[in-house]
C-alpha cells in the first residue's frame, strides 16, 4: 500500500486538490499530503482512470489496435484522484479538524496513511470511546466512536433492509451494557429478541390505561385520528374517578354510556367507543393493564431492555412509544433537577438512558404528528439536558421528520440507493460531505458511513460483526416448517397404542 | 330401519360419593335399552364412554353385560367404539372387549366397516387431537367405501367436533370422511344435531344418558336419538329420560331467607331427590348462615352445592403516591367506619397501642370508651 504514490497537481485550494499517482487510489482512502506547512491527511473523493488512446476511438476496429496498444504503453494510462482536504495531521491528533490556511503546493507527495498517522485519529485510547469497525479502506485501522457523544447527541442509523441496520444497534447497546449503561429498544419485529448479549431483558411493551393521555388511550384503542366525536367522549369519560377505581373497564363503559345516554346527539357514538374499549379489552387485555402499577419498573438499570412492541398495531405501538418516551424523559429530567439542587430522588434512571427507535419512519412520520413523534422530538432537543439518548433507525430516511433526524448528532448510512433517500440524509447530516453520500449506494453489507460528533472523522467503516446476535433475524420458514413436523411427528401419542388387541376375537 | 343412538353412558359414575347417582347412570341406560326394545329399533349404537374409567368396578360391567344380553335376546345387535374414558392411559386391553368376544356386541372402533343388513357401519375408536391429521389415510379408505355402498351409511366416532364446541373440538367436520348419511357422536354431553352440507349427512351428538361430573348443576334434558334411516333422508327423533331432576337457583341473601321453606317443599314433590345448586350472592356473606338458612333444602334434596358470590365494595386505585399518606389513612376510615368520633378514636388512640402490640392496654381502652358511650358519652 505504502507503494502508492502521487503528487498535487492542477489548482489547488484549502479544501480540495487533484492528485497524479502511480496506481489508482480507492475511493474512502486516508492519504497524507506531505505539505512545506507540514504533513495533512486527505480523503480520496473520487479517483479517475484516463487512456489516451482509448478516449476517442473512431470505430469498432480501430479500437481493437488500440487496446493492444494501450496494453503494451505502460505511459497511456494516467490516474487522478480528486483529493478532501481534511486537515493538518497534528491538530487532527489532537481530535480536531482543522482545514489549513493556505492550500497544499502543486507537487506535494500524496502517500497512503498509514496506522501511526490514523491510529491516534480513529481510535483515541480513552474510556468513552467504543470499537465500532475498522476502515474499509484501510483495512488495519481500527475505528471507535465517542458513547458519550451518542448518549448526548442522539445517533441516526439508516439504510436499506438487511445491510446492517440491527448490527450495529446491536453493537452500540452492547458497548453501552458493557459500560453499565441502560438501553431501551423499542422492537417492533422481534428483531432483538435473539439479541442474546449479557444482561438482556426483554419484556413486552405493557401499558397501564390508567395512566394514559386522552390521545394516547384513543390510540391504543386504535380510533381514527379524524374521529374527533368519538375521541371526544373518551376524553371525557376518562375522569380522574374512573382512572381510580378498582375496576377500571367497567367504570370506563360505565361513565361512556352515561355520556350516551344524557346527550342524544352523542348516543350512536358513543355505542361505538364503547364497542372499540370492549374490543381492546379483548385483543390487548395482556398489554393493556390496569392492575399492572408502574411499568416502567420492568425496565431494568443497566441492561439492554428490548420492549417487544410486535403484538400491536402501529397505531397502538405509536401510543406505546409515545408513553413510553414521555416516562423516560419525565424520569430523566426529575432525575437532573434533583441532583442539581443537591436532593434525593425517586426516579427510576439515576443514569442516562439510551432509547432505540426501530422503523422509525413509522414512528416520526413526515408529514403528519403523532405521539410518538411529539416525545420523539422533545427527547431529540432536551435529551441533551437531562441525559436520554435517541437513536432512530429505519430503512426509510425520505419518510422521517426532518426536523427530528436534523437533530441527530452523528450518523452511521449503510447501503441505500434511493436517491430520495440519500438526499434526505445529506441535508440531514451536515457534516456528510456530498462525495461520501454519494458512496451509499457502492457499500456492501456491513459497511458503513459514520459521521458526526462521535466520530474524530468521518470515515467509511466495515462495522464488527456482533457475533452474539443470530444472524439473520429472518425466520427461515423452511426450517421452521421442517423441525415442526418433526415434532409433530415424534410428540404424537396414539390412543390406538394404549389398545391391546390380542384378545380381541376376529368375528 | 330405525336404530338407537346412545352415547357417553358413563357407567360406574359415582357423583357426590352418592350410591344414588351411581344406580342414577345404570338406571338411565337401561331406560334407553327398554324404550329400544319396546320400539323394535333394527340395532344399537354407543358412541363411546360405554364406563367412566379403563377399570370399572364389577356393578358396572355386569350391568352392561346384562343390557346387552336383553338386546341379543331382542335379536337387536349392540355396534361400539371406545371413548377416552374406556382407554387407559398406560397400554391394557379394553374390558369393553369382552362383551364383542362373548356375542352380545360387535367392537367396531378399528375403522374396518361392517354391514347390517343394507346398512354400512363405521367406526373410530377415540382419537388424540394431534393423532387426527395422521389418521388421513383411514379416512380416506372408509370414506372410498361408503361412497361405493349404496344403502345407509354411519360413522360412529367419538370426537369434539370445533363447529360444535371449538374448546373441546380436535377435529373440524373438514377432516371427516364424507359421504355417509348419519355421524354418530359421542363425546359432547349436550345433545347437537345439524345437516352438513360438506360431509352430505347429519351429525348428531345425543349428549350423554345422565349428567357427568364435568357438567354443571342446570335443568337440562338427557336422551338419546332415534334414528330412521330408510328412505334417502334420514330423520332423527330425540328420546328423553326420566333422570333425577337437576334444579339451579340464583338468589340473594334475603332470597334465600324468605324462600328457603317453598323451594325445599317445592323439591320435596318430585319423585325422586333432586340435585340442586343455589348461587347466593350478597355482602359479608357467613356460611354457617347459609347454610342454617338453606338447611330445609338440604334436606330434600339429595345433593346441594352451595356457591356464595361475595359482592365486593369496589376498591380504589391510587396511581399516585400521595404526599400525606395520614390523610389518605383518616380519608378512608372515616369512609369505612361512617362516623367521624369514632374514626379519631381508632386512629388517634387504638392504632399506636395496637401498633406496638400494646394489646393489654388497647382493650382497656376499648371498655373504657364503651363505659362513656353506655353512660350516654360522647362516642
Amino acid at each position: 500500500m505504502s507503494q502508492k504514490t502521487g503528487h498535487v497537481i492542477g489548482d489547488t485550494k484549502s479544501t480540495t486538490v487533484e492528485a497524479i499517482t502511480s496506481e489508482p487510489f480507492s475511493v474512502g482512502e486516508y492519504v497524507t499530503i506531505e505539505s512545506k506547512q507540514g504533513a495533512m491527511l486527505g480523503m480520496v473523493e473520487e479517483s479517475t482512470v484516463h487512456s489516451m488512446l482509448l478516449s476517442d476511438v473512431p470505430t469498432f476496429s480501430d479500437a481493437a489496435k488500440l487496446v493492444e496498444l494501450s496494453h503494451t504503453n505502460t505511459r497511456d494510462k494516467k490516474f487522478t484522484s480528486r483529493i478532501s482536504v481534511v486537515g493538518a495531521m497534528d491538530i487532527i491528533g489532537r481530535g480536531r479538524s482543522e482545514i489549513p490556511a493556505t492550500p497544499p503546493v502543486p507537487g506535494d507527495v500524496v502517500t497512503s496513511a498509514g496506522a501511526g498517522d490514523l491510529g491516534p485519529v480513529f481510535a483515541p485510547e480513552h474510556g468513552s470511546w467504543a470499537r465500532i469497525g475498522t476502515l474499509l479502506r484501510n483495512g488495519d485501522i481500527p475505528v471507535k466512536i465517542n458513547l458519550d457523544k451518542v448518549a448526548s447527541r442522539h445517533v441516526g442509523i439508516l439504510a436499506m433492509t438487511g445491510m446492517g441496520k440491527s448490527n450495529t444497534v446491536a453493537l452500540l447497546t452492547r458497548e453501552i451494557v458493557a459500560r453499565n449503561g441502560t438501553v431501551v429498544i423499542f422492537d417492533y419485529h422481534d428483531d432483538y429478541t435473539t439479541l442474546g448479549i449479557k444482561r438482556t431483558n426483554i419484556l413486552d411493551a405493557k401499558v397501564n390505561p390508567r395512566t394514559l393521555g386522552p390521545d394516547e388511550f384513543a390510540d391504543m384503542l386504535d380510533f381514527r385520528a379524524n374521529a374527533d366525536k368519538q375521541r371526544g367522549i373518551l376524553e371525557r369519560a376518562l375522569t380522574s374517578n374512573v382512572r381510580k377505581d378498582g375496576d377500571f373497564w367497567t367504570a370506563l363503559v360505565e361513565a361512556i354510556r352515561e355520556i350516551g345516554e344524557t346527550e342524544r346527539n352523542n348516543k350512536a357514538a358513543s355505542l361505538r367507543v364503547i364497542e372499540k374499549v370492549n374490543t381492546a379489552k379483548r385483543r390487548l387485555g395482556g398489554m393493556l393493564d390496569p392492575e399492572i402499577s408502574d411499568p416502567m419498573s420492568l425496565i431494568k438499570v443497566g441492561h439492554a431492555n428490548i420492549l417487544s412492541t410486535s403484538e400491536f398495531g402501529e397505531r397502538q405501538a405509536n401510543a406505546a412509544l409515545s408513553y413510553y418516551m414521555r416516562e423516560i424523559l419525565d424520569d430523566r429530567k426529575d432525575a437532573t433537577v434533583s441532583r442539581r439542587h443537591g436532593k434525593a430522588s425517586r426516579s427510576r434512571f439515576a443514569t442516562p438512558v439510551f432509547v432505540v427507535i426501530e422503523e422509525a419512519h413509522a414512528f416520526v412520520p413526515k408529514g403528519h404528528d403523532t405521539g410518538a413523534k411529539y416525545w420523539a422530538s422533545r427527547i431529540a432537543r432536551e435529551g441533551r439536558k437531562f441525559g436520554v439518548g435517541l437513536c432512530i433507525v429505519s430503512q426509510r430516511p425520505r419518510g422521517i421528520d426532518i426536523d427530528i433526524l436534523s437533530q441527530m448528532g452523528s450518523f452511521a448510512a449503510m447501503r441505500m440507493i434511493q436517491a430520495d433517500d440519500q438526499r434526505q440524509v445529506e441535508a440531514a447530516a451536515e457534516s456528510a460531505g456530498q462525495a461520501l453520500v454519494g458512496q451509499l449506494s457502492t457499500l456492501n453489507v456491513g459497511e458503513a458511513v459514520i459521521t458526526g460528533q462521535w466520530t474524530g472523522l468521518d470515515a467509511i467503516v466495515k462495522v464488527d460483526e456482533v457475533r452474539e446476535k443470530a444472524a439473520g433475524a429472518d425466520q427461515s420458514a423452511v426450517s421452521e416448517w421442517a423441525s415442526d413436523l418433526k415434532k409433530r411427528r415424534t410428540g404424537i401419542e396414539r390412543s390406538g397404542d394404549m389398545i391391546q388387541k390380542d384378545l380381541l376375537l376376529k368375528k | 330401519m330405525t336404530f338407537s343412538h346412545i352415547s357417553d353412558m358413563h357407567l360406574g359414575q359415582t357423583q357426590y360419593g352418592s350410591p344414588e347417582r351411581e344406580d342414577d347412570m345404570y338406571d338411565a341406560f337401561r331406560q334407553a335399552i327398554d324404550i329400544s326394545i319396546k320400539d323394535h329399533v333394527e340395532f344399537v349404537i354407543l358412541a363411546g364412554d360405554l364406563f367412566d374409567k379403563p377399570k370399572p368396578e364389577g356393578r358396572a360391567i355386569v350391568t352392561l353385560g346384562n343390557e346387552l344380553l336383553r338386546l341379543r335376546e331382542a335379536g337387536i345387535p349392540a355396534y361400539f367404539v371406545l371413548g377416552e374414558h374406556d382407554i387407559s392411559r398406560v397400554s391394557a386391553t379394553p374390558v369393553p372387549y369382552i362383551y364383542h368376544n362373548l356375542g352380545v356386541a360387535r367392537y367396531i372402533g378399528d375403522g374396518t366397516p361392517v354391514r347390517n343388513g343394507k346398512t354400512l357401519i363405521a367406526g373410530f375408536d377415540k382419537m388424540r387431537r394431534d393423532e387426527v391429521q395422521s389418521r388421513a389415510g383411514d379416512f380416506e379408505r372408509v370414506q372410498r367405501i361408503a361412497q361405493e355402498h349404496s344403502g345407509p351409511s354411519i360413522l360412529v366416532m367419538h370426537q369434539g367436533i370445533m363447529e360444535v364446541n371449538e374448546i373441546i373440538g380436535e377435529l373440524a367436520v373438514n377432516d371427516l370422511p364424507r359421504s355417509f348419511s348419519y355421524y354418530a357422536m359421542g363425546h359432547i354431553h349436550d345433545r347437537y344435531e345439524r345437516y352438513f352440507e360438506h360431509l352430505g349427512g347429519t351429525l348428531a351428538y345425543p349428549g350423554s344418558t345422565e349428567a357427568g361430573s364435568t357438567e354443571i348443576i342446570r335443568e337440562t334434558g338427557k336422551g338419546f336419538f332415534q334414528v330412521d334411516a330408510s328412505g334417502g333422508q334420514v330423520s332423527t327423533s330425540w328420546t328423553r329420560l326420566d333422570t333425577r331432576p337437576h334444579r339451579s337457583f340464583s338468589l340473594t341473601y334475603e332470597e334465600l331467607r324468605d324462600r328457603a321453606a317453598t323451594i325445599a317443599s317445592q323439591l320435596a314433590g318430585y319423585p325422586k331427590n333432586p340435585v340442586v345448586k343455589i348461587k347466593v350472592s350478597g355482602q359479608h356473606l357467613d356460611m354457617n348462615e347459609i347454610n342454617a338458612l338453606a338447611g330445609p333444602i338440604h334436606d330434600a334434596a339429595l345433593y346441594c352445592n352451595i356457591v356464595p358470590e361475595q359482592s365486593v365494595e369496589r376498591a380504589e386505585i391510587i396511581t399516585e403516591r400521595p404526599t400525606k399518606t395520614r390523610d389518605v389513612l383518616v380519608q378512608h376510615t372515616k369512609k369505612s367506619l361512617n362516623d367521624d368520633a369514632l374514626s379519631e378514636f381508632a386512629i388517634n388512640e387504638l392504632l399506636p397501642l395496637l401498633a406496638s402490640d400494646k394489646t393489654g392496654e388497647a382493650l382497656s381502652c376499648v371498655m373504657e370508651n364503651y363505659a362513656k358511650f353506655k353512660s350516654g358519652g360522647a362516642t
